[in-house]
């Protein structure tokens, strides 16, 4: 009977050896918004893509949970009954469903350093955004070329080029490189099909031009295939996109979501997400085979 | 030498002309009869006069009075006051040896406690904590390791970091903010094993003060606080030793006169043994883990006027997993991190008995390795910082009524940062380099007087002129100093005070992350020296009859130039940190209150501190003032220790804090990349700092059995319990899948449940 005694704290002792339960944090809710991104393309093209943002906790996978993209994902969260219109100069131009979740015209003229505004709005979740951007003069490459740089275990690509900056105005770029197999355009062309993917987007300021005022640029880089067909693209960008860029490229890194503070993302788009850009850009086809 | 004294006398002479001619000065050293440490903060008072002082950092007092006879009465917590009358015809000599008083119950002591109690009403210091040492002793805390920072994190005002840690944040103020002395030496990493054990090892501590405002000039260098830590000077009458036998670590003290009464030593050390447990247990070297530090001291009273000390703290945290050569992988990592400090100490009093002098000359240094191997590949990380110094402090009692204190600190910092070697494929990546050599200069004068207006009002002016030396720059800074106290009567008071800071150094860390390997960086060309300003005003209450110190405290903050890390910013190995780095400003206010009973057979504290913590950076959270990630909006914390017997006390702590904020990622968005050749996933945040933890709460409890009281080996067995109540106390943020399958939440996690202890100290 004595021993009785022990049993409270021999229950209690076993009571704390449980692991205790985890506090459930709850945030916000989030209210959904519409999210735009646009192209430029050559021949008067414009394209906009229209998508609802979620919340980062809904059930698929690519939430925070799981960095796999699931495309059955993407054609949930697209916008396919929005009104899309581009105004400049005086012109307002609506633009066709692509398809789910991209709109695009055919008719719109590049005029340097006119301004576009969109308009989007969407029926169903009676949401409309708005958001205004100048369209940059188009930069051609001062020089561009490519070599192929062998070690002997290795074989790179180097790039060598300049673009030659406009001294009277703050600039900003965008060049991107990217195989035939990144492109849906591209890659029928070419016939890439089963091909790894290649894109890689570096960004630049004219902070750094030569005496000449060139902006020159010498880099190697690895590409799984050192005969396949390169689509070299170079815009003259807004300083936003490229601040808009920028926090781009660190928040898709693994080693800034693991290390870094989180990044905000900013936007010109008015009570929405994403950015509207109309910079115009100039393109170079390269075949490294023939390097 | 003789030519420099004679300059100091004739300044003093000329800047208290009048009063020099017809006073005389007692002064002299206070020590413990039993073992001869000196004591720091015993009241030295002349009851019919109602006015007095108290010892120094060193146990040296002094105090100038007209000629006559007069009754000095010294008195200090657990000792037995004493009572002298004095003939003061002429500058005496009056050194002093105060024993300790029976603490069991049931004896009566003479009213000693009563010092510490007015002290805190009575002098112009405010937002200053002294923590007793055996206080540090009784606290519960995490593995029943006795941790002084854990104890101050109990204190109002300073708030703890991650749970377990010992992060420190005071007033709203970063961890690097604080500047902490072990023997004037700068400590710059203050945690063991990711920061769960501090690095001060309790047995050789013998007094600690914190200072979070009103500060007095003598202190510099950091925005938020100073904590100025002594170590034991070791027994000079005999040998003794103690030590404690933990759960994962042990301790061990020595001390004893090298030449009696006049030169001791006192070596203390600890070590984890975690990782030969578990090898004897396991047969395998799988916790490859331990830490151990070192602490000595040797101390010389070469005569009544000259003391010369040598203290030295060495301690290093060693991981150590060899690589296998039968493993595939043959990988293996090994690091250490250490702290190295030296002082040497000169105390002289001078011919006049007014003046008295401390000389120091100092060493710290802290640095870490890392280097790890994978198949043929090899790496090696390596980090320094490294001070040279030497600092005069100088405090001359010119009356009764004034109290100057001058000096200078000259400080080298020479900072070795992202030392890199590599070998093997690795090299493509992560090239070898020397990394930098940044070298800078710190030099900082300052003086104060403390003066008594009247029985009433007492004021402290003092100002500091900092200054450092960095390539292409010179920043140089005046940090003026007041303090004034107006006693209600004698045992209550209000104080007021203002306080400027200059920081010549910051801490660049990841934000995500919190690692001992995180650079210490000194302000350059572009980064400026941080700034804080800082009002504060409190009232003081002693209640005689119960022996309770009652303070409540307001304080307003500025922080200007602080830094911060830009969105995305990555800090791991990067040389061009500067470019990540944002400056901006802060405030920080809030209302500070505490109930403290030191002495009976029920002793402890209660604790409150309401207080907001807010930063404004024009390129963080698009320019809109946020919560600091040290904001805690409340505070509490309930400490007590109860004697039941001779043999047996129980201790408790509970303590209760909101929870920190923090950024989440609320929602996401689909974005086609910029080539429109892929569609990523990208996420959007709350505004920064928006979402709290939780509030958190636990109660640690301690029970003490004396196994031996009166045989001169004695023992006590000390059997702990952290977090009793089992409750998660959050440290790691995580994201689950929910119970339904359904999404996803956000859930705080701990590291630690209920936490047993046992330990045994011993002492003979």
């Amino acid at each position: 009977m004595k021993k009785l005694i022990y049993l409270p704290l021999v229950l209690f002792c076993a009571y704390a050896c449980k692991r205790p339960k985890p506090l459930i944090i709850t945030l916000p809710e989030t209210e959904k918004k519409l999210a735009i991104s646009s192209v430029v393309i050559p021949g008067n093209i414009l394209a906009v893509s229209v998508s609802y943002s979620f919340s980062a906790l809904v059930n698929n996978n690519d939430s925070i949970g799981n960095n796999v993209f699931d495309s059955s994902l993407y054609n949930q969260f697209l916008v396919d009954h929005a009104l899309v219109t581009i105004s400049y100069n005086g012109v307002t131009d609506t633009l066709f469903k692509l398809s789910p979740g991209v709109y695009a015209t055919s008719r719109v003229l590049a005029i340097s350093n006119s301004i576009y505004s969109l308009n989007v709005y969407d029926s169903a979740a009676g949401q409309n955004i708005t958001a205004q951007s100048t369209m940059l003069p188009r930069v051609l490459f001062d020089t561009l070329y490519f070599i192929k740089s062998k070690t002997v275990k290795d074989t790179g690509i180097e790039v060598h080029f300049s673009i030659k900056d406009d001294q009277a105005r703050e600039n900003y770029y965008m060049l991107s490189y990217y195989n035939a197999a990144a492109s849906p355009v591209y890659n029928a062309l070419f016939h890439n099909a089963g091909k790894q993917k290649f894109i890689r987007v570096e960004l630049y300021n004219d902070q750094v031009t030569d005496a000449d005022g060139k902006i020159r640029i010498d880099k190697s880089f690895f590409i799984p295939d050192k005969n396949d067909t390169i689509i070299v693209q170079l815009s003259n960008i807004s300083k936003g996109y490229y601040e808009f860029l920028s926090a781009y490229k660190k928040s898709d890194q693994l080693i800034y979501q693991l290390l870094g503070e989180p990044v905000t993302l900013p936007t010109n788009i008015i009570i929405g997400y994403g950015y509207f850009n109309t910079c115009n850009p100039s393109f170079e086809l390269v075949d490294l085979s023939r390097l | 030498m003789q030519k420099f004294k004679n300059t100091i006398l004739l300044l003093m002479q000329l800047v208290i002309l009048k009063s020099y001619s017809q006073n005389f000065t007692v002064s002299g050293y206070v020590n413990d009869l039993k073992d001869g440490e000196s004591l720091i903060g015993v009241t030295v008072s002349f009851p019919a006069l109602k006015k007095g002082t108290v010892t120094n950092g060193y146990g040296f007092y002094a105090y100038t009075l007209p000629a006559g006879t007069y009754e000095i009465v010294f008195n200090y917590l657990g000792y037995k006051a004493q009572k002298h009358t004095i003939i003061l015809d002429k500058n005496l000599s009056l050194n002093i040896k105060l024993s300790e008083s029976s603490s069991e119950i049931g004896e009566v002591v003479i009213k000693a406690g009563d010092s510490k109690g007015k002290q805190q009403v009575q002098s112009t210091e405010m937002g200053k904590l002294n923590i007793p040492i055996e206080l540090i002793r009784k606290v519960p805390t995490l593995f029943g390791e006795s941790d002084l920072i854990k104890v101050l994190q109990l204190m109002p005002g300073v708030k703890r970091g991650t749970e377990g840690t010992t992060g420190m944040y005071v007033r709203g103020g970063g961890n690097d903010e604080n500047l902490i002395l072990l023997d004037e030496a700068p400590v710059y990493n203050t945690g063991h094993l990711l920061g769960f054990f501090s690095v001060f090892n309790s047995n050789s501590i013998k007094d600690v003060s914190l200072y979070k405002g009103s500060f007095p000039a003598q202190y510099g260098g950091r925005l938020s606080s100073i904590l100025d830590i002594k170590m034991r000077e070791g027994n000079d009458k005999k040998f003794a030793v103690q030590g404690c036998v933990g759960v994962i670590a042990s301790n061990l003290t020595v001390e004893g006169p090298i030449i009696k009464n006049k030169c001791s030593f006192i070596v203390s050390g600890r070590r984890t043994y975690l990782d030969k447990v578990i090898r004897v247990l396991t047969k395998e070297n799988s916790f490859p883990y331990y830490f151990y530090d070192l602490n000595a001291k040797v101390n010389y009273k070469i005569n009544d006027r000259d003391r010369i000390y040598l203290s030295t703290y060495f301690g290093r945290d060693v991981l150590s997993a060899a690589s296998n050569p039968d493993d595939s992988l043959n990988a293996g990592i090994n690091s250490f991190v250490g702290n190295f400090t030296i002082s040497a100490r000169w105390n002289h009093v001078y011919h006049n008995n007014k003046l008295f002098h401390n000389i120091s000359i100092i060493q710290s240094n802290f640095k870490y390795d890392i280097s790890g191997k994978v198949i043929n590949n090899s790496v090696l990380v390596t980090s320094k910082i490294q001070d040279i110094g030497a600092k005069a402090d100088y405090e001359y009692k010119a009356t009764a009524k004034q109290d100057i204190k001058f000096g200078l600190i000259i400080m080298n910092h020479l900072f070795r940062p992202n030392v890199i070697s590599t070998q093997g494929d690795i090299t493509k990546f992560l090239e070898s380099r020397e990394g930098a050599k940044i070298y800078n200069q710190e030099l900082s004068i300052y003086g104060s007087d403390d003066y008594d207006v009247n029985a009433r009002l007492k004021i402290n002016m003092g100002a500091r002129i900092s200054s450092t030396f960095v390539t292409d720059k010179v920043y140089a800074g005046f940090e003026p100093r007041m303090a004034a106290k107006y006693a209600i009567n004698e045992n209550s008071s209000v104080k007021a005070g203002y306080a400027r800071m200059k920081q010549y150094l910051h801490l660049v860390s990841s934000a995500a992350i919190s690692l001992p390997t995180d650079l210490w960086y000194p302000v350059t060309k572009n980064v400026k020296p941080g700034t804080s300003d800082q009002l504060s005003a409190g009232y003081y209450r002693y209640l005689e009859k119960h022996k309770i110190n009652i303070t409540a405290e307001v304080y307003y903050k500025w922080l200007n130039h602080l830094i911060e890390y830009r969105e995305g910013a990555n800090l791991i190995l990067n040389d061009n940190y500067e470019k990540e780095l944002v400056t901006g400003k802060g405030t920080s206010y809030g209302f500070e209150f505490m109930v403290q009973k030191n002495e009976g057979r029920l002793s402890g504290w209660i604790s409150y501190t309401l207080a907001w913590s807010n930063r404004t950076f024009p390129e963080l959270n698009n320019g809109k003032t946020y919560y600091s990630k040290f904001d805690r909006r409340h505070d509490i914390a309930v400490v007590a220790n109860y004697t039941i017997s001779k043999r047996w006390s129980v201790s408790g702590a509970w303590v209760l804090s909101t929870g920190a904020p923090f950024t989440a990622r609320v929602a996401q968005y689909l974005m086609p990349n910029p080539t429109f050749t892929g569609i990523d996933v990208l996420p959007v945040y709350t505004s920064k700092n928006a979402i709290r933890l939780h509030t958190s709460h636990r109660l640690d409890i301690d029970i003490t059995y004396k196994s031996r009281i009166k045989s001169r080996y004695k023992g006590e067995w000390h059997f702990g319990a952290y977090n009793v109540y089992n409750r998660i106390q959050p440290s790691i943020i995580e994201i689950k899948q929910n119970k339904d399958g359904l999404g996803y939440h956000y859930q705080e996690n701990g590291i630690f449940g209920i936490i047993y202890s046992v330990a045994y100290n011993f002492q003979f």
